[in-house]
């Protein structure tokens, strides 16, 4: 072994062979904690995915509670998902192959425990927070503001523990994963503090700086490259290091990925505004994240073939040999979703696709293909490794592999399935030249049994969870853990540059450098895509009818977004002809000036709200928040009687107002005083309007429903547009 | 009910900073051009810098994950 590493010092750089040989060890017990947790919050997140799935069938089974309902889960689902199953799978990964890559042990075993006691706190926050309907409403960033500050800071310890470990390493370069942390930890840095700058209101509650389009399209800048930076970049280092390892022979081309590296973090940056097609967003927005999305292809199969390519001539172990099993098929996931997701950033394939299952099946071919398949390998090349023992059955394993399998196709082909159905009946025009399905709730209760097949493809990929965690506490416990396991290396020569060295082995060297390059990499696409849109009046123009909501309005639409309506309503009638015979008048951007946040939302499973306002009268919505089946027969949408039951709080209303004048809401001077008393004005109209229309209730005008009938009411109604040509 | 004054959108102050430092700096389309000159550039560079280098510091580099440097003595594998 020693042998084996002066040899070869001595061909590459010719220098070491003088250099002292050092003892030291690796930190697995900071990877096991990792590893631990991994599994424990992917079967937690898995959990409530699945009862969010059955929901969607029997809406009954949030046992008519607020906390349990599926508005308030769908982002504890998400969250759990994202940040606590890959986000501790990324750090399991990371913790191990960096100080391998490195020969070092990690910078600070009280800087790892902090991050791992850190990390875990704000998923126990985020777990109590989202289902009592603290949120921001921004899809993937909803938790509010301390807990943003929390992540900050034990993002923070995470780079100081990552950069200490990078600057004492014994080894000059820096293989390439390592370039991908750098990336992940600098992108996700730019990106957490970009789409949280907000005001708060109390400890609670915030309103964005950013309000409407502009919210819309710094909020998928984020959330694109969430996906981008968190669920990619850090797996793609993962992979780069664990299939080779897995394989035991080097990755295929180690030239393609750095062309892989530069190109996927330069291009994925620009790639959000593929989520806002059609949408307000103006156009050039829209074009420039379309084609960016397309050329994402290359750098992405770039990616995935040359992970499958370090298996050439080792196939034959493919077969035996769980992890590269799950690997292959994890690769192959990646390589599926990367190919679908630029198709589906066409905007003629988004105009079909978008707000249909079809979106929540490609994403989840990436989040149960591609992370979870890649952290199932990872786990089961690492547990054996720090038990110092063998895996205690391949067969359990395989069998993980093939349920897991199926429960993948089983959960995305049917909601391919389903939006495909879904999105051409919403579409469809009799010859009469109206809609053929002019309920919505019909082109609903057609994909249910598509509902019902996706619940079991969720169910048989968490069943296939617990065989894999049987199996490896089996194997835990047929082993004796190595916390810190025996290494020796040379110290390293700190080789100063030469003259006609390519800037890319400098870089190599440098961690800092590389930080610097990879943060402007990221920074262009960012800044011109973002900026104009912040910048530049004429993209956001005014309608002089819109005014800013009155305090009821402004409460019910912060109960509008405590309960999640926005995880299946969207607020964005898109120019389609078939939209705006359904919906009304299509969208526009002036109509969002003061919306904070947008909630454009990203899927229907119930029918856009944005001209709602004034379609029905106010019984009908509290009938329909009572029992949604009442008004319409055969709905799969959870009632909602707490809103009746509950008095609306205004101790904030005040605060909220301030707040919102800071933010440049037009509200006249001093209007907090009185913005109570104008609330009760407008909550007594509406409830002596409900009792007109035979609703009668004791105190109906201090409770919640209230308002978030005068919310909905107001919806779209500010623009009064004339007849449209043709009709 | 609440009097609004027609079309006063004051923006927050952090965008009118931004408004301010980016209208001292006059037209910004260079900004798109900038961006694909530093696209195009960084494809070329990183193309023709990958091409050129030495088959020994490639292999070293992709080598990298296969030794870890463990002592396989003291931790050895059942």
């Amino acid at each position: 072994m020693l042998e084996k590493l002066i040899t070869n010092k001595l061909t590459t750089n010719h220098l070491t062979y003088m250099s002292k040989i050092e003892q030291f060890s690796y930190d697995n017990t900071i990877v096991r904690k990792f590893a631990v947790a991994t599994v424990i919050f992917g079967v937690v997140g898995m959990l409530v995915g699945l009862i969010a799935a059955l929901q969607l069938i029997f809406p009954a089974m949030n046992m008519g509670m607020a906390e349990t309902t599926f508005g308030r889960i769908r982002p504890l689902h998400t969250n759990a998902a994202i940040f606590a199953f890959v986000g501790n799978g990324i750090f399991a990964g990371v913790y191990y192959s960096l100080q391998r890559l490195l020969k070092t042990r990690m910078f600070s075993t009280a800087l790892s425990n902090i991050h791992f006691w850190g990390w875990q706190t704000i998923i126990a926050a985020a777990a109590i927070t989202l289902p009592l309907g603290i949120t921001s409403a921004h899809e993937y960033a909803e938790l509010e503001w301390p807990i943003d500050i929390a992540i900050a800071l034990i993002w923070v310890v995470f780079g100081i523990n990552m950069f200490g470990t990078i600057l004492k390493r014994r080894e000059n370069h820096l293989y390439v994963a390592i370039w991908f942390y750098i990336a992940t930890w600098v992108t996700v840095t730019v990106l957490h503090i970009g789409n949280n700058l907000e005001l708060p209101v109390n400890m609670w509650k915030s309103y964005g700086v950013f309000a409407g389009v502009q919210d819309a399209l710094v909020q998928w800048w984020y959330g694109h490259n969430a996906v981008a930076f968190f669920l990619t970049t850090p797996y793609l280092g993962l992979m780069y290091y664990f299939i080779p390892k897995a394989a035991n022979r080097p990755v295929y081309s180690y030239k393609l990925s750095i062309i892989h590296f530069w190109a996927l973090i330069f291009i994925y940056i620009w790639a959000g505004p593929h989520h806002l097609l059609y949408t307000s967003l103006p156009d050039w927005a829209q074009s420039l994240g379309m084609v960016f999305s397309l050329m994402l292809i290359a750098p992405s199969w770039g990616g995935m073939l040359n992970g499958l390519l370090t298996l050439r001539g080792a196939w034959d172990r493919v077969r035996r040999d769980p992890v590269l099993k799950f690997m292959v098929v994890a690769v192959t996931a990646y390589g599926m979703a990367t190919l679908e997701g630029p198709m589906l950033s066409i905007k003629s394939v988004n105009a079909i696709s978008h707000y249909t299952d079809w979106t929540i099946g490609h994403v989840h071919i990436g989040t149960l293909g591609w992370n979870g398949f890649l952290t199932f390998g990872m786990l089961y090349y690492l547990i054996p490794k720090m038990y110092n023992t063998k895996l205690y059955s391949t067969k359990l394993a395989d069998t993980h592999f093939w349920i897991g399998t199926l429960g993948i196709l089983f959960y995305a082909v049917p909601l391919y399935w389903a939006g495909w159905t879904q999105s051409l009946m919403w579409k469809e025009f009799l010859p009469e030249g109206i809609l053929k399905y002019g309920n919505f709730l019909e082109t609903v209760t057609q994909i249910l049994p598509m509902y019902a097949l996706r619940a079991l493809g969720g169910t048989l990929y968490l069943g296939s969870v617990f065989v894999m965690i049987y199996n490896l506490v089996k194997t835990a416990k047929q082993g004796d853990f190595i916390s810190d396991e025996a290494a020796e290396a040379p110290a390293r020569e700190v080789v100063a540059a030469h003259k006609g060295e390519h800037w890319h082995r400098w870089i190599e060297r440098r961690p800092v450098q590389m930080l610097v390059f990879a943060l402007v990499a990221i920074l262009i696409g960012g800044m011109v895509e973002v900026f104009p849109m912040l910048l530049i009046d004429d993209n956001v123009p005014k309608i002089a009818s819109v005014k800013p909501y009155t305090p009821l309005e402004l409460e019910g639409r912060d109960l509008y977004i405590r309960e999640g309506c926005l995880g299946c309503h969207s607020q964005m009638v898109r120019p389609f002809r078939s939209e705006t015979e359904r919906y009304g008048e299509y969208s526009k951007s002036g109509e969002f000036i003061y919306d904070r946040p947008f909630l454009w939302g990203s899927k229907r499973t119930g029918p856009d709200l944005h001209r709602v306002g004034g379609k029905y009268p106010h019984s009908w919505h509290y009938n329909h928040m009572l029992d949604p089946t009442s008004t319409s027969p055969g709905s799969i949408m959870p009632p909602y009687p707490w809103l009746l039951e509950n008095d609306l709080n205004v101790s904030q209303t005040a605060a909220k107002i301030r707040t919102l004048q800071t933010l440049g809401t037009p509200y006249p001077t001093r209007y907090d005083e009185i913005a109570v008393e104008d609330l009760q004005k407008q909550a007594n109209k509406i409830a002596e309007s409900l009792k007109g229309e035979g609703i009668e209730q004791d105190g109906l005008e201090k409770k919640e429903i209230i308002a978030i009938i005068a919310y909905l009411q107001r919806l779209g109604t500010d623009i009064n547009p004339g007849p449209q040509a043709g009709n | 009910m609440v009097n609004y004054s027609p079309l006063t959108i004051h923006p927050s102050p952090l965008i009118n900073m931004f408004k301010h430092i980016l209208a001292s700096a006059g037209d910004i389309n260079w900004m798109a051009i900038f961006a694909l000159l530093t696209f195009f550039l960084l494809f070329v560079i990183s193309g023709v810098t990958v091409f050129f280098k030495k088959k020994g510091f490639i292999d070293k580099m992709s080598n990298m994950p296969l030794d870890d440097a463990t002592i396989e003595h003291k931790n050895n594998i059942a």
